[in-house]
């Protein structure tokens, strides 16, 4: 009897993940706000996500930043760039099959932008050179890659931890060489 | 739930590297090579009971090597004085070296000593003259034979430091030389 009732439950069971798995998958949108960036860095990153099959996801993120800490340790001298905002456009592969929690890498790029710093020599009125500090803004391109872990929650509530980076390509001389990728994003699918 | 420890064990792993990126590196700093700043008062001989000086007598506008204007540091730290270090080390009997500790024996005549086994010497900018002045002098109290080593590590290391109020001015090193030195030391014998 116990065995019969063994099995009927890992068959409730097994049809009730395949049900909800199914549920899950027909739901093709996501919205997803990051939690680690808001709360470690004062990076405000919001995410769109559009799954095209079981394998293949698109999708679209963009952040601004705003840190006291960051721009403190900016104006004294500490960091010589700035970030403000990136763009970034990717693409994700899942690695396992269930689409209730799975493993997944991604590529994508990233316009981002802000400001750097650096020592100048420039001339007075009188002729004489002094060094002072210059801040500009800066633009590039990087190109990166990240591993992550997506959980789903009542169908519809996504958990995301992603851990990568990104290489700036054009502008390294004022922009950071490499740019982080790290999230804790909480999502939202429909 | 071991494998999302793992990948949250990473990602703060990498925050943490790269949070860190660039401050290994400090960017208000300007590092530039300009000789013979400090001056030793040379004398031909030394007796028990001379006073050898070390001193800075140097305009704020100082020719900087590959420019065309001179360099005027007073506007470039905001005012700030500027620092650096020597000390004085006797000859053994076996030829090693060793550092005479000069702690409240150091004659200040102009800018501020802070003596010790390495002595800090403060120049300060004078208004009337438009110079960094320091002058101290270091009694001579036994014979033998000496020498007076720059900087803290190693004759490499003799630079002129401003001392800013303010992190957000630029911070100045002149990397500079001494007159009379041998590889960044002053030998000296004491009769």
């Amino acid at each position: 009897m116990k065995k019969w009732i063994f099995l009927a439950l890992i068959a409730f069971q097994f049809s009730n993940a395949q049900e909800s798995a199914s549920i899950i998958a027909s739901k093709k949108n996501e919205v997803k706000f990051d939690v680690l960036s808001a709360i470690a860095f004062g990076k405000y990153h919001v995410s769109y996500e559009r799954f095209l099959n079981k394998d293949f996801s698109v999708g679209i993120s963009g952040g601004i930043q705003d840190s006291k800490n960051q721009k403190e340790d900016f104006d004294k001298g500490y960091d010589r760039s700035l970030p403000k905002y990136e763009i970034n456009p990717f693409v994700r592969y899942a690695l396992s099959k269930s689409a209730k929690n799975f493993y997944f890498v991604e590529a994508f790029l990233s316009a981002n932008g802000g400001k750097y710093r650096e020592i100048k020599r420039f001339d007075d009125s009188a002729a004489n050179g002094y060094y002072a500090t210059q801040e500009d803004n800066y633009t590039d391109l990087a190109i990166g890659g990240a591993i992550g872990y997506k959980l789903y929650m009542k169908e519809k509530f996504g958990l995301e931890l992603i851990v990568g980076a990104g290489k700036n390509l054009f502008n390294t001389d004022k922009s950071p060489e490499v740019i982080p990728h790290v999230g804790l994003n909480f999502g939202y699918r429909f | 739930m071991k494998n999302i420890k793992l990948l949250f064990l990473a990602i703060v792993a990498i925050a943490s590297f790269s949070s860190c990126g660039d401050d290994d590196e400090f960017y208000n700093s300007k590092y530039i090579s300009i000789p013979d700043l400090i001056k030793v008062e040379h004398q031909p001989a030394y007796a028990v009971g001379n006073v050898l000086w070390v001193n800075t007598n140097f305009s704020k506008f100082l020719a900087e090597p590959g420019q065309t204007t001179p360099l005027d540091i007073f506007k470039t730290t905001n005012g700030a004085s500027f620092s650096f270090s020597y000390g004085l080390e006797k000859k053994n009997a076996d030829n090693s070296w060793t550092i005479v500790d000069l702690e409240n024996k150091m004659i200040e005549n102009q800018g501020n000593i802070f003596d010790g086994s390495y002595n800090i010497a403060e120049c300060i900018f004078n208004p009337a003259t438009e110079t960094y002045q320091f002058r101290a002098g270091i009694p001579l109290e036994q014979a033998g034979s000496y020498r007076i080593f720059f900087g803290f590590t190693d004759a490499s290391r003799l630079e002129l430091a401003s001392n800013n109020d303010s992190e957000k001015s630029t911070y100045l090193n002149i990397k500079t030389t001494v007159n009379n030195s041998t590889d960044g030391f002053y030998y000296f014998t004491v009769e």
